[in-house]
Formats: C-alpha cells, sequence, structure tokens
C-alpha cells in the first residue's frame, strides 16, 4: 500500500469519525454507573416518598382478603388452577446432586434438573439445571441456572479441581439419547459469583468427559466445515479444554502440568475472559479459528490445532498482571 | 499507537467523583475514540458502536481493581471491545436479523444507508476499506488508520503475528481488487 493511499484512508477515516463526541459518550456511562449506584443503594434504602401507611395497610388487607377468596373458592371446588399450569410447564425434578467447590467457603451447593416447557406450553423434553447455594443464614438461594433445550437426560456433573486453593469447577451436561446430541456448561466461582466459563449446545455426536482435571470434549463435524450440508461425511474432531484460574496475585493456575493427545486433536484454554491471558506456543500447534466452524464458540478461548508429533510446550501468561505464568508439557503422538 | 499527549486538569472535570471515576474518566478521554473507532470497524453502525463503547467503559469500572500496570492498559481495553463486538454478532438479536428471512431486505436496506454515510461523511477509500470482510478490515484499518504495530494487533485480536501479517497482506490484496478501475493508485 503506497503512502498516497494511506494518506487518503487516514484523512477519510479523520473525517467520517470527527464528530465523535467523547464528553457526551462518557456522560451517558457515568450516568448509567450512577443510576446502577442508585438502584443498588434504593434496595436498601427507606423510599424518599411519604407512604400513607393507613392507606396502604387498608389496601394490603382487601387485597389479601380478595386472594384468600379466590383461593378457597379453588381449593373447595377440587381443582386448583395451577395443579393443571404446573403439569404442563414446570415439572418435578429429574435429579439432583450434591457438589463440592473446594473455595465455596461453608456453602453447601446442589444442581437439580426440572423437567420445563417454554409459555407456549408445546412440551418438549427441556431440562433446567438450578444451581443452588446455602446464604448466610443457611438458607438456600438460586446461585446459576440454565436452561438444555431438547435434551431429557441430565449426566452427573463433573468436578474440575484445582490445587493451590483455587475454586473448582463443574461441568454440567445433558444429552438426547435419541437424537446424539449434548448441551454442556463448565461453570465455577469467580469473586465469589458463579460464572459460566462455557456454554455449548446442540454438540452432534457429542461426549463431554474430565480426564485429570482436563476437559475433554469429543463431536462429529461435516468434512466440508460445519455450516455444509447435513448429507456430507461427518468426523470426528475431540478437542482437549484445558481450565485456567488466577488467583488474587495474577498467578495462574491450571489443573494439568502435562498433556498427551493424538495428532490431529485440538487444545484450548479455557479461564474468566474478565483476566485474558496470553498462549504462546512453537510451531508444532497451529492457531485455529473456530469462527466459521463451531457454533457458540468461546471467542476468548483460544485453539490449537495438532498437525505434527513430537513434543510442545504451551505457556500461559497473564496479561494484565505481573503474576506467574504456566507452562504446560503436551506431547502429540 | 497514538496517545493523547497531554490532558489538562481542565479537560478532566474531577468535582464530585470518586478516585475510580476519575481513573475511568482519564481512561476514556485517553482512549474513548478509539474505542468507538474499532467498535465500527467491526460493527458499521454509530448507534450500536456507541453501546459497545458504554459496555467496555462500564465493564472497565467494574473491573479496575484488578490492574496494576498502566502500559497495558490499551491492550486489555481493547480486548474487551473486540470480545464485546464479537459477543454482539453472536447476541440472539443479531442472530435473527441475519438468519430470519424475512429481515432480509431490511438487513440489506440496513448496510447500504451506512454505506451511504460512509461515502458522504467520510470517504469512497474509506468505505472500501470497511467493505472488507472483518477478518481483514479490522487489522486493516488498526494498522493503517489506528497505527497499531503487528504485534499489538495481536495482542488485542489474540491471534498470532504471523496471523496479522497474513490478514493484512490479503486485506491489501483484495483492497487493491476492489479499487481497480478507479481513480486511485494502489
Amino acid at each position: 500500500m503506497n503512502d498516497k493511499l494511506k494518506e487518503i484512508i487516514k484523512d477519510e477515516s479523520n473525517r467520517f469519525f470527527s464528530d465523535f463526541n467523547n464528553h457526551k459518550m462518557s456522560n451517558a456511562v457515568f450516568y448509567r454507573i450512577r443510576n446502577h449506584n442508585k438502584d443498588k443503594r434504593k434496595k436498601f434504602a427507606k423510599p424518599d416518598i411519604d407512604f400513607n401507611y393507613t392507606i396502604v395497610s387498608r389496601i394490603s388487607v382487601i387485597l389479601t382478603c380478595f386472594v384468600l377468596l379466590i383461593t378457597s373458592a379453588f381449593i373447595l371446588s377440587g381443582k386448583a388452577l395451577y395443579e393443571n399450569e404446573k403439569n404442563e410447564i414446570m415439572g418435578e425434578p429429574v435429579s439432583q446432586q450434591r457438589i463440592i467447590f473446594s473455595d465455596s467457603g461453608l456453602k453447601d451447593n446442589w444442581i437439580t434438573f426440572f423437567k420445563i416447557n417454554k409459555p407456549d406450553k408445546v412440551l418438549q423434553n427441556n431440562l433446567l439445571a438450578v444451581l443452588w447455594e446455602t446464604g448466610k443464614n443457611g438458607d438456600y438461594q438460586m446461585a446459576y441456572s440454565s436452561m438444555f433445550e431438547n435434551s431429557s437426560k441430565p449426566e452427573p456433573v463433573r468436578i474440575i479441581d484445582f490445587n493451590d486453593e483455587q475454586p473448582s469447577m463443574a461441568v454440567i451436561s445433558t444429552k438426547n439419547p435419541e437424537k446424539q446430541y449434548i448441551h454442556y456448561r463448565v461453570i465455577g466461582y469467580s469473586d465469589s459469583r458463579i460464572i459460566a466459563f462455557m456454554e455449548q449446545d446442540y454438540v452432534t455426536g457429542g461426549e463431554i468427559s474430565v480426564i485429570d482435571g482436563v476437559i475433554k470434549e469429543t463431536r462429529l463435524m461435516p468434512d466440508t466445515g460445519f455450516y455444509e450440508n447435513s448429507g456430507s461425511h461427518l468426523h470426528q474432531v475431540v478437542t482437549y479444554y484445558i481450565p485456567y484460574q488466577i488467583n488474587k496475585s495474577g498467578d495462574i493456575f491450571t489443573t494439568v502440568q502435562n498433556l498427551r493427545i493424538r495428532k490431529g486433536d485440538f487444545i484450548a484454554v479455557l479461564g474468566n475472559e474478565n483476566t485474558p491471558v496470553e498462549t504462546l506456543n512453537s510451531d508444532l500447534l497451529i492457531d485455529w479459528e473456530p469462527e466459521n466452524e463451531l457454533i457458540n464458540y468461546n471467542m476468548n478461548t483460544k485453539f490449537f490445532r495438532t498437525e505434527n508429533s513430537g513434543q510442545e510446550e504451551i505457556y500461559i501468561r497473564p496479561l494484565n498482571n505481573s503474576g506467574q505464568g504456566r507452562k504446560i508439557s503436551v506431547l502429540i503422538q | 499507537m497514538e496517545v493523547v499527549k497531554s490532558i489538562s486538569t481542565e479537560d478532566i472535570r474531577y468535582e464530585n467523583k470518586s478516585d475510580r471515576e476519575k481513573q475511568l474518566e482519564y481512561l476514556m478521554l485517553r482512549f474513548g475514540k478509539k474505542v468507538y473507532q474499532l467498535a465500527y470497524y467491526y460493527l458499521r453502525d454509530r448507534q450500536q458502536a456507541e453501546d459497545i463503547y458504554q459496555e467496555v467503559f462500564l465493564r472497565v469500572y467494574e473491573n479496575l481493581d484488578r490492574f496494576r500496570q498502566e502500559s497495558n492498559y490499551y491492550t486489555w481495553i481493547y480486548r474487551i471491545t473486540v470480545n464485546l463486538c464479537k459477543d454482539h454478532f453472536k447476541s440472539a438479536a443479531f442472530r435473527e436479523i441475519v438468519t430470519m428471512g424475512i429481515s432480509n431486505d431490511f438487513s440489506k436496506s440496513w448496510r447500504e444507508s451506512n454505506k451511504l454515510f460512509e461515502e458522504a461523511e467520510g470517504g469512497e477509500v474509506f468505505s472500501l476499506v470497511l467493505d472488507l470482510p472483518k477478518k481483514y478490515r479490522v487489522p486493516l484499518c488498526l494498522h493503517y488508520i489506528d497505527d497499531l504495530s503487528v504485534s499489538e494487533i495481536a495482542n488485542i485480536l489474540n491471534i498470532s503475528e504471523n496471523n496479522v501479517k497474513v490478514r493484512l497482506y490479503r486485506g491489501r490484496e483484495k483492497l487493491k481488487t476492489l479499487l481497480s478501475g478507479r481513480n486511485i493508485n494502489e
């Protein structure tokens, strides 16, 4: 590209962006920050408006009487309307499993899968996974929930434990045995709240397992790419997700130091998007951008494709902190 | 990389602001326009680029405590911008626009009107650069408009330097094709 063209592009770009008003934009950001803070405060503060408590209490009494009357009428007629609704929208729990996250303090965690239908009441085999945690008073509250469409079979939750007192991660998955696909979520605690590190839906021919702290995902993909006709030949793709966590000092922790994989497999590192890392490697692993091939791929996850055999090293380095990185040796066979 | 050379205290309204807010204001002053531009390179829509700007700095505000080295701020902020733009393409609303047949006409006219704005308010060449697939236009814009080095672009886009070089090369080739037949010398 010659200098003249560069100059033209720059001039035209400057002209195009010349009316950008940073002052207006920053005010909008501060407006949102302050409104957000105000909302938070409002939850705890007494409202500023002077209520007429007499009127409010009278209305409450009238409303309570009304609700009691309606409920009694349904109970007496032997047909509680909500029973029908319950059967059609929300079902009984399908499974429940206790989970122990190593760094969740004294919290007690459970995952319950419920059968659930959408409001249109069309019968589907959807599952709603709810992660419960105990609050300060010991009562259970919902810490995370996620819907798994068209899949009837919850799989056992797998835990990925980090040594060094880092919070664990959990893999929640469900399966549709007829259509042979899975959905899965990788979740865990970050700053005392649950976040999803990865969410994948409709993984064709999918299998998910945790082997020595590494998530092994298997899926079928068309030879010619994801978006080609379904009639084309499918091949199996294996991806190893190496989970990592960053502690408050910025040091990186992984669950694995050595990994042995087959030629043609994929590797990716998986962590919190708010703490970006840089992954360095030598020539055996080739950067792979699944943007056009994988649906719902996690854009914060860096993928490598292995095309040759040999010994390789991946170095994960924190980008924003001065903490220690981690090296993982990979043997490609 | 272009850096705001001097920021006087007059530029920053400090009154009634916490230290964290002052820090945020400084970052918006320093990187705000670049964030907006980067979002525009991805989305080609002023309104959406403004939304991304706000989201980026809200996230910056929420996560300011994590940072100790100012030299890395730009990478961090640009990375958030890139991720939010990619999130936007993945978002349900965007996918509906792209996948639902009824919206094809809307999508087309939306693209055309944005292109008209780019040509009218910028110029023909700038608009042609933005016509490139985003895989090529983003590195090209960052390199030739924002003066970022190959390694800086690699950092921001989380790809290798070689990959950036390949994209720049292919982007230039594609731009050359788009420019051929027009009275602009490559």
